[in-house]
């Protein structure tokens, strides 16, 4: 026992030294950043996907439902949403106990990488589901389950190699299943790297550990105590216009990367080490009533590093005042000329070049009167250029307490209370100041507006002039508390021909900002808490299944429930100043859907219709415009969505050893309101447009494919082997579009005919593809107890590397010259495959 | 079983196919007006029989953006063109136009007038006065030739002059000085010159102007008198062997003058636009030998090369032996032709009468045999006796 603690305490400790970390808090990924200012359009800091998706679209892979599983598996990394639902909507629990950052609402399969041994018992619902844990959202719920007794006994390694974000895996699981002593216990770890991934300029280095403990108090109680982490740090791939891809000749380019001395160093590097510690106790209170009650703790760092920079050079390589285009614009030929033969030809000038900006950081002497206040003066080389590490921390408890009670044979009743404590910490270090001395922190937007008051360059008024150096926080620094409690409860009646169910929740929300600095430029409106915002929800669901005969079914399911704003979307700009979105109100959802399901013992079918309107929704999105030199935020209220359509699974057993799957989804999701926007800047308390009227109705939502289809088949052999090749097709994807476009200030000055007006307005959908996918494994019994396997699958078979599978309208534009800041877009990698081998026993 | 089947599946698709989504909405869209439809001509016309004035009701006319402010040359203007002329259009905010735009010009508060004689559409409000009809729509330059524009055709126009240069005094400048828009002078081997005039704004004002002969195109601008426009430099092809020109305008120019007897010398003249005479008479007929002699002409970068003269000869009375046309490549210079250089005699297709003051161009004259040559010599021999004296008057010597 002593052992087993030291050990654990060990591992704990040792996670953390990896990385030199304290730890402090967050789950958020690097990807989601729209609240985090960042110096490239940030209307998806979205990098190119990896094999581990961070939102959970990859997780329902684990689904037995052959439509659910598809679209994560093969859609998941083209950015489908089953039925086009923001993750959002799905609730994700793990033994009960809610997994969404609070910030954003949304689950971060990342957060728990690398352990997919463990992780691979999940109950998944889609849609209105029936679930004892959780009333769920429109796009239902899905429990993974953990719990230390729920393992078999089994010690397996593994190792696989791959080609995709990470290129080796190794991994480890030592379960004891339930022992006769009453205790169980697993282990889990792995490490997954590369020192350069699919796209260049990328390494990634990933740890991931599960510590679980489990005790049988009693016959009926037993007590089980969880811990993991999924410590990582890796270099991200980045977005760019189409011109860079075609000047390089890769659809692939990074941007992010440069070359230091020879050497490759990437910008953006996200570290994120979030530790969850959770004790569950589980109780039959009789035999016809069982409980769960948990206590979790969820703490740890987040963050992803960024380039920042004042007076001096944009360092971007693919600033668009960097590219041959700009030039050619100007009718400077020359110079046009010259950038093409760079670009297609020197790739180190197509990079990040941080020799210049160590260099520049060499020779700017300057001295700063007046240091934090205090008089001081401090001279030194004040760098131009720093690498700023953008931390996302959390610190959350949670207590959740679930119930399921068999009334009688055909009743059921469940139900729960969830509650949780959250607070994140936004700010932002210095990580690196590139051979520089310090640096000044002053927002250097401000500086260069005309307000003639110093006071509003400052950050921070309690520390004016601050010098930072390496690990100091500048820039911004507040806490986002987010309280929320929920109960609810649901029953379900069996019959004989009819099943259904009812559910019901309530829940209340409060949320409120706590500025840690004086900002300069709203002195009254940055420092401590603001006033506290909050919110009461409620939702009904209903599900009704009709039993034609024991093959047959037909389902109906119907919900509406009003949904919190959430805090990234709720603030204008919290990084300096409280100020709310007005109005901010509850979003309004309802979904229904119609189903009918056919399960043979051969075959396995499913026809749906869906339908579900989202009223209300908030969104904000950030960009940096370098003319106003200052970030500029976009928040857009009374935004109404509506997804619907039809959604087809089957999966047939032609002959005992041939398996045909096909599936296919024809969505349409879309706006159907004209949203208001209201612009507002950063550096500068005026208001640049208030209740602007935004014309998005029938819009199509970008940034997924809205029509998929996917047929394969299956062989599996009787001696343990198995091969299956899969054709996908993804279509009816379209630009994520520019609401700021679509506003009759976009058109100022065009009258009808003037041919500036369509480029404008249209939607751009991106070119529909089809690829192909194959998969096989086999596994041998040695010995009579040990299983030796390996699985292979491989990705887009015919390496079609030209199938854009995302892509969004950049926020800043030109009305007069639509194609100067052209979209942005990211390429499915060609073909990639991921071989492992495992020994189990 | 069957049966409910499809209804299930008749009733999904019914569900799904009254859901099609309608277009996209799109912001108002605000219409101009077009009322009645004017070429350029008609308009010109119209200002110029009532005088300037503010057109006060809807009209419209259609044209192509044939300059815009891109390179920097012109600010808060555009030319544009029809089939019947061009206008030009002076902006109230800058930018908005390219090269190549079909618009529609919406004239209703729009000043019609003019300036140094060119039509101008003045107060031109690029969001209210002005719709975008299509894009790359680019005209193509008429051929023109200086005579034509000094004739006053193509104002405002988009044309292209072959065979020009600029004048030799002003090689080695850029095409604007650095502090104000300047005029450079270009010639052909008419005698005809044509100002160029560039701001110090545009992008290529600090660019030395091409040293050869080609082809320029241009918007033909007027202000008073005609001046070119250049869009862009790479509008700009000077880079054939240049001519040498010599048109006599206010003095002997380039040439030299000896006189190896007689008081009677070469000297410069009023007529054809200025001119070099030689007459042996001076209340009578008195013996002279007179040479007027080129510079030094690099034949190193040509071929094909053609003398061209344009001579007036009276009183010569059949003696064309007293007055040669010569040329050589071994003249030192600085001698008299008389005892340096050998000199070869050239016959020109077309001689003046004889009898009259009529100049008049002596054709091409093939001096090819010399292509090559660095250091090429035209002389003009003058021969008079006391019997004979003729006068002899050299308009323009082109060598090309």
């Amino acid at each position: 026992m002593r052992k087993i603690t030291t050990f654990l305490v060990v591992l704990f400790f040792a996670s953390n030294l990896v990385y030199g970390q304290t730890v402090s808090d967050t789950t958020k990924l690097n990807k989601e950043s729209n609240n985090i200012p960042t110096f490239t359009l940030t209307q998806s800091d979205l990098s190119s996907e990896d094999e581990g998706q961070e939102d959970i679209s990859g997780l329902l892979q684990a689904s037995r439902d052959v439509f659910v599983s598809t679209a994560g598996y093969v859609f998941g990394p083209a950015r489908f949403r089953i039925r086009g639902y923001d993750t959002r909507n799905i609730s994700v629990m793990m033994n009960g106990v809610p997994m969404s950052d609070p910030t954003t609402g949304r689950a971060y399969f990342s957060s728990w990488g690398g352990l997919n041994d463990v992780t691979r018992n999940q109950i998944i619902q889609f849609g209105v589901a029936s679930s004892p844990v959780s009333f769920g959202g429109v796009g239902g719920v899905t429990d993974i389950i953990t719990r230390p007794s729920t393992f078999r006994k089994q010690t397996s390694v593994s190792y696989a190699l791959s080609n995709r974000s990470y290129n080796n895996r190794v991994a480890a699981t030592y379960s004891t299943g339930q022992m006769t002593n009453g205790w169980s216990f697993v282990f889990s770890g792995s490490h997954r790297w590369a020192q350069q991934g699919y796209v260049e300029g990328t390494f990634y280095d990933a740890w991931a550990y599960f510590i679980g403990v489990e005790k049988k108090i009693n016959k009926n109680q037993s007590l089980s105590f969880t811990a993991f982490s999924a410590p990582t740090k890796r270099a991200s791939a980045g977005m760019a216009v189409q011109e860079a891809y075609d000047l390089t000749g890769n659809n692939f380019y990074n941007p992010y990367w440069g070359y230091q001395d020879g050497k490759v160093r990437n910008s953006r590097i996200s570290q994120y080490n979030q530790p969850m510690l959770t004790l569950t106790h589980y109780w039959n209170i009789s035999e016809k009533t069982k409980s769960q009650a948990s206590v979790s703790y969820w703490f740890g760092r987040g963050g992803s590093t960024s380039l920042n920079w004042v007076e001096a050079n944009d360092p971007r390589p693919d600033y668009y005042r960097n590219l041959p285009s700009w030039y050619a614009a100007q009718d400077n030929t020359a110079m046009a000329d010259y950038y093409t033969q760079m670009w297609e030809n020197d790739p180190a000038f197509r990079q990040i070049n941080w020799d210049a900006m160590y260099f520049a950081n060499s020779k700017y002497l300057f001295t700063v009167n007046n240091v934090d206040g205090t008089g001081n003066s401090v001279t030194g080389n004040r760098s131009k250029y720093i690498l700023e590490d953008r931390r996302n921390d959390k610190s959350q408890f949670q207590f959740d307490w679930h119930f399921t009670s068999f009334v009688n044979d055909n009743i059921t009743v469940s139900g729960g209370v969830e509650t949780s404590w959250f607070r994140g910490h936004q700010f932002k270090t210095v990580a690196d100041l590139l051979g520089g001395d310090y640096w000044l922190d002053i927002d250097k937007f401000a500086e260069t507006s005309p307000l003639g008051n110093t006071d509003a360059a400052q950050s921070d008024l309690n520390h004016p002039n601050r010098i930072v150096r390496v690990g100091d926080i500048f820039g911004y620094n507040y806490y986002a508390n987010i309280n929320t409690q929920t109960i609810h409860g649901e029953a379900d009646f069996n019959y004989g021909k009819v099943d259904f169910f009812v559910g019901m929740k309530l829940s209340h929300t409060t949320f409120w900002r706590t500025g840690l600095m004086k900002n300069g430029l709203f002195p009254d409106n940055s420092y401590g808490d603001s006033p506290k915002n909050s919110f009461s929800n409620y939702g009904l669901k209903a599900g009704l299944t009709y039993k034609i005969d024991g093959r047959n079914y037909i389902v109906l399911d119907g919900m509406t429930m009003t949904q919190a704003p959430y805090f990234r979307d709720a603030y204008v700009s919290p990084r300096t100043r409280d100020f709310i979105v007005n109005p901010l109100k509850n979003e309004q959802i309802y979904s229904a859907d119609l189903s009918y399901i056919l399960r043979s013992p051969t075959v396995k079918a499913r026809i749906t219709a869906y339908y579900a309107q989202f009223k209300d929704q908030t969104f904000s999105r950030s960009f940096y415009h370098d003319v106003l030199a200052t970030f500029v935020n976009y928040i857009m209220t009374g935004v109404d969505k509506q997804s619907m359509g039809l959604e087809f699974g089957l999966e047939a057993n032609v002959t005992p050893t041939i398996t045909v799957n096909a599936m296919a989804g024809l969505g349409q999701y879309i706006y159907n309101s004209n949203p208001s926007v209201t612009i507002v800047q950063d550096n500068n308390s005026n208001i640049i447009a208030t209740d602007r009227t935004v014309y998005f109705k029938n819009y199509y939502v970008g940034g997924m494919p809205q029509t998929i289809a996917s047929v394969g088949f299956r062989y599996n052999d009787p001696k343990y082997w198995f091969i299956g090749i899969n054709g996908n097709y993804f279509g009816g994807n379209y630009l994520e579009p520019n609401p700021d476009r679509r506003t009759a200030e976009a058109l100022a000055g065009m009258y009808e005919g003037d041919i500036r007006i369509d480029p404008i307005l249209e939607m751009t959908e991106l070119p529909s593809a089809t690829t192909f996918d194959f998969f096989g494994g086999k596994s041998w019994r040695l010995q009579h107890k040990y299983t030796l396997g390996l699985t292979l699958s491989i990705n887009n078979l015919l390496n079609n590397k030209n199938i854009p599978i995302f892509g969004y309208e950049q926020l800043r534009y030109d009305p007069t010259d639509i194609n100067k800041y052209p979209p942005k877009y990211a390429y499915m990698y060609g073909t990639t495959f991921f071989l492992n081998i495992y020994l189990r026993m | 079983m069957k049966k409910l089947a499809l209804i299930i599946a008749g009733s999904f698709l019914l569900i799904f196919s009254s859901c099609v989504k309608q277009n996209f909405e799109t912001p108002p869209i605000s219409v101009l007006p077009t009322g009645t439809i004017y070429t350029i001509a008609q308009l010109k016309q119209m200002r110029a029989d009532s005088g300037s004035f503010t057109y006060p009701d809807s009209a419209s006319v259609f044209g192509v953006i044939t300059m815009d402010e891109t390179s920097g040359n012109i600010y808060k203007s555009a030319y544009m063109q029809d089939a019947t002329g061009a206008v030009n259009l002076r902006l109230t905010q800058s930018g908005g136009l390219r090269v190549g735009d079909s618009i529609r010009v919406y004239l209703k508060g729009i000043y019609l007038s003019e300036y140094g004689g060119m039509f101008q559409l003045d107060s031109v409000q690029n969001d209210s006065n002005i719709v975008i009809l299509a894009t790359q729509k680019y005209i193509q330059p008429i051929t023109a030739t200086i005579s034509d524009l000094d004739a006053g055709l193509y104002q405002g126009m988009l044309v292209k002059l072959d065979s020009v240069q600029f004048v030799s005094s002003e090689l080695g400048y850029s095409y604007a000085d650095a502090d104000a828009t300047t005029n450079r002078t270009l010639e052909n081997s008419d005698g005809k010159t044509l100002i160029v005039r560039t701001s110090n704004y545009a992008s290529f004002a600090s660019t030395l102007l091409p040293q050869g002969n080609g082809s320029i195109v241009g918007i033909a601008g007027v202000f008073n008198t005609p001046q070119l426009y250049i869009r862009s430099l790479s509008e700009v092809d000077m880079t054939g062997g240049r001519y040498f020109i010599e048109n006599f305008t206010t003095t002997l120019g380039s040439f030299n003058t000896f006189s190896d007897a007689g008081a009677q010398v070469w000297k410069w003249g009023i007529y054809d636009n200025g001119c070099a005479v030689m007459s042996g008479y001076s209340g009578s007929n008195y013996a002279n030998t007179d040479w007027l002699v080129s510079p030094a002409i690099d034949l190193t970068n040509n071929t094909g090369t053609v003398l061209v003269v344009n001579q007036a000869a009276k009183y010569v009375y059949d003696q064309w032996q007293n007055i040669k046309i010569l040329i050589s490549s071994d003249y030192d210079g600085t001698s008299s032709p008389s005892v340096s250089g050998t000199w070869t005699e050239l016959t020109a297709p077309n001689m003046p009468s004889g009898n009259d003051f009529n100049f008049v161009n002596s054709g091409d004259i093939d001096i090819s045999a010399y292509d090559g040559q660095s250091h090429v010599y035209i002389a003009f021999k003058y021969v008079s006796t006391t019997s004979n004296a003729c006068t002899w008057e050299i308009g323009r010597v082109v060598v090309k």
